[in-house]
């Protein structure tokens, strides 16, 4: 199997590979920091056009450079830097998605391995979740009275879907192996559980949580626009349209399309962390 | 009282899609001695790893019984322990922890240090010392049959099941893994049986070799007992006297059944094309086609879950 091989040739090919690599790196970088050059540009172009309402990318620095240098300012009230605004926001979205997290995982488990209930409960449940965020949040507002928990409420209903029908599929589809194992053992219930369900489901789940982060962040903007007075980063968008500040309104944009996509790859990685090579997608 | 696992008049029925139904299996009566190593031999979907799963319980026969000590089969249990072909190791544990759940499992009744001692003892066994603490995946295939039949011996069966277990490995492997079966199984008196494809395979370690006609309602066709003394080395048994009349008398079996298969299957293309003319379907037909759904493992794989997004 292993054949020994002359030395000579390897190092060539390992160097010949490490430049291809490093090309390739420099290409992963590279590619996208000219696509964003080009937009910029396009941007720059169209808002000089005459009747433009949107300001150009260069007014929108100039407009917004206090906000953009110093991120953790905070004079009271909801007059904050950015980055204070958008950790608010986040904060609510981890209460909100931890509690969507738990009730979904468990009760996805729980339909997963009952078919007379995941019968009953799934057309409520694709039903539920095409329903928006922003539809969630007069209802939430109505029943909860108050702001605080009606954005949790929101982010709670809307990232909980994915979470919840994943795990119920993951949960249906343990391979057979596995459960011949079980069986073969005589596993004891919560052997099997802990065992075999809940490490055979995880991917799925991973799954469910990865679009749910996703939609968690989607529906905080949501809430919090129509919730007057909140620190968060949604908030911070109503207001600056309230003032007219559209330069802000764009900033705001580009850190809520940041932290999104931070949250996506930070899920991704715990993936990588958690599953073995062998169940990975 | 020597017969130690008894099947009696097995009958086996799938049902199909279309509310037919499928004989895989018909008329089985087999007697297995404590001890002794059986091979189950015949072509793909003859129904051979559907009479293993019954004797290990994970599948019922639709009439008659399988006996293990005079008692009952109805359900799995860790004394008829099995190791499947595609290993079935459980790819978020360890090679140890794979071997640990079963040993705690089955053998709760032994004290922390025992069981101890029984993995550390299995995992030498297969020579898998350097490689205990790393998952499957970083495992090769063989390597992956080690830790199943590691996991398997440690349990101390009554009755070991193999469900072809070296049919996805190389010549090489499969030929070390052979020698060291026979060595653990030796070591151990376990009484085994064996699902293979494989002639060589079964003549280099089975007592007897029981070969199953072709489905629909196979049956046993022959049973060959290989009177090879043990211990066997694989070069040794290859020159025994009685070798090749062992292996001929397989192989001319099994060249007799497919003959058999094709004019079935010629019979049945006669069939249909006359049915069709008529625009008649029949039953028939549709039982012949759920042959491939029904038998051996080929039914799983078929089926991509569906990802909710």
């Amino acid at each position: 199997m292993t054949v020994a091989q002359p030395n000579t040739v390897a190092p060539v090919k390992k160097s010949r590979a490490a430049n291809a690599k490093l090309k390739e790196r420099i290409e992963d970088f590279a590619y996208p920091l000219i696509a964003i050059a080009v937009l910029l540009l396009l941007w720059q172009l169209f808002s000089s056009l005459p009747g433009a309402t949107l300001p150009s990318p260069v007014r929108v620095v100039q407009e917004t450079w206090v906000l953009i240098f110093w991120p953790f300012y905070d004079r009271g009230g909801t007059d904050k830097g950015l980055a204070l605004q958008v950790f608010e926001s986040l904060k609510r979205v981890a209460a909100g998605y931890t509690l969507a997290a738990i009730v979904g995982i468990g009760v996805g488990i729980l339909v997963g391995l009952n078919k007379g209930m995941s019968k009953a409960l799934d057309p409520i449940f694709q039903i539920l979740r095409t329903v928006p965020p922003l539809a969630w949040v007069p209802i939430a507002l109505a029943a909860l009275q108050q702001n605080q928990p009606a954005a949790l409420f929101v982010i709670f209903i809307t990232s909980i879907w994915p979470i919840l029908i994943n795990t119920a599929v993951g949960v249906r589809q343990i391979p057979s192996d596995y459960n011949n194992v079980a069986k073969v053992l005589n596993l004891p219930k919560s052997e099997y559980f802990f065992k075999i369900l809940f490490p055979a489901a995880l991917p799925y789940i991973f799954t469910g949580l990865r679009i749910s982060i996703g939609l968690a962040w989607l529906a905080i903007i949501a809430a919090e626009i129509v919730m007057t007075g909140v620190v968060g980063i949604g908030f911070f968008i109503w207001n600056a349209y309230q003032n007219g500040q559209t330069s802000e309104i764009i900033l705001a944009l580009v850190y809520i399309g940041l932290v999104g996509w931070l949250l996506d790859k930070l899920m991704a990685h715990i993936q990588t962390l958690i599953l073995p090579t062998s169940q990975r997608q | 009282m020597s017969k130690f696992v008894a099947v009696e008049n097995v009958e086996k029925t799938f049902p199909l899609a279309n509310g037919g139904s499928y004989v895989a299996l018909k008329g089985i009566d087999l007697e297995i001695r404590k001890g002794e190593f059986i091979s189950l031999i015949g072509h793909s979907g003859c129904g051979k790893s559907t009479l293993l799963n019954m004797v290990a319980g994970l599948d019922l026969p639709t009439d008659g019984v399988v006996l293990l000590e005079d008692e009952e089969v109805l359900k799995p249990g860790p004394d008829r322990m099995v190791v499947f072909q595609n290993y079935s190791l459980l790819p978020w544990m360890s090679v140890r922890q794979n071997i640990e759940l079963a040993v705690n499992n089955v053998l709760a009744h032994l004290s922390v240090e025992e069981r101890k001692d029984i993995v550390e003892q299995n995992i030498q066994m297969v020579g898998l010392g350097h490689a205990a603490d790393k998952p499957p995946d970083q495992l090769s295939g063989g390597m992956k049959q080690r830790v199943a039949i590691a996991r398997a011996f440690a349990t101390k069966p009554k009755l070991m099941l193999l469900d072809e277990p070296f049919g996805a490995l190389d010549a090489l492997t499969r030929g070390n893994l052979q020698e060291k079966l026979m060595e653990i199984c030796e070591e151990n008196h376990v009484t085994t049986i064996m699902v293979t494809h494989d002639v060589d395979e079964a003549i280099l370690l089975s007592d007897r070799i029981v070969m199953l006609t072709n489905g629909p309602e196979s049956k046993i066709g022959q049973i060959l007992e290989v009177d090879i003394p043990r211990p066997r080395k694989r070069m040794e048994v290859i020159e025994h006297p009685n070798y090749y009349s062992y292996r001929s008398e397989l192989i001319y079996f099994l060249n007799q059944q497919k003959q058999i298969k094709k004019t079935a299957s010629q019979k049945d293309d006669r069939r249909s094309a006359s049915w069709s003319r008529k625009s008649e379907p029949r039953n028939w037909v549709c039982a012949v086609n759920g042959l491939r759904s029904v038998g051996d493992r080929q039914r799983e794989g078929l089926f991509c879950p569906p990802r909710v997004r």
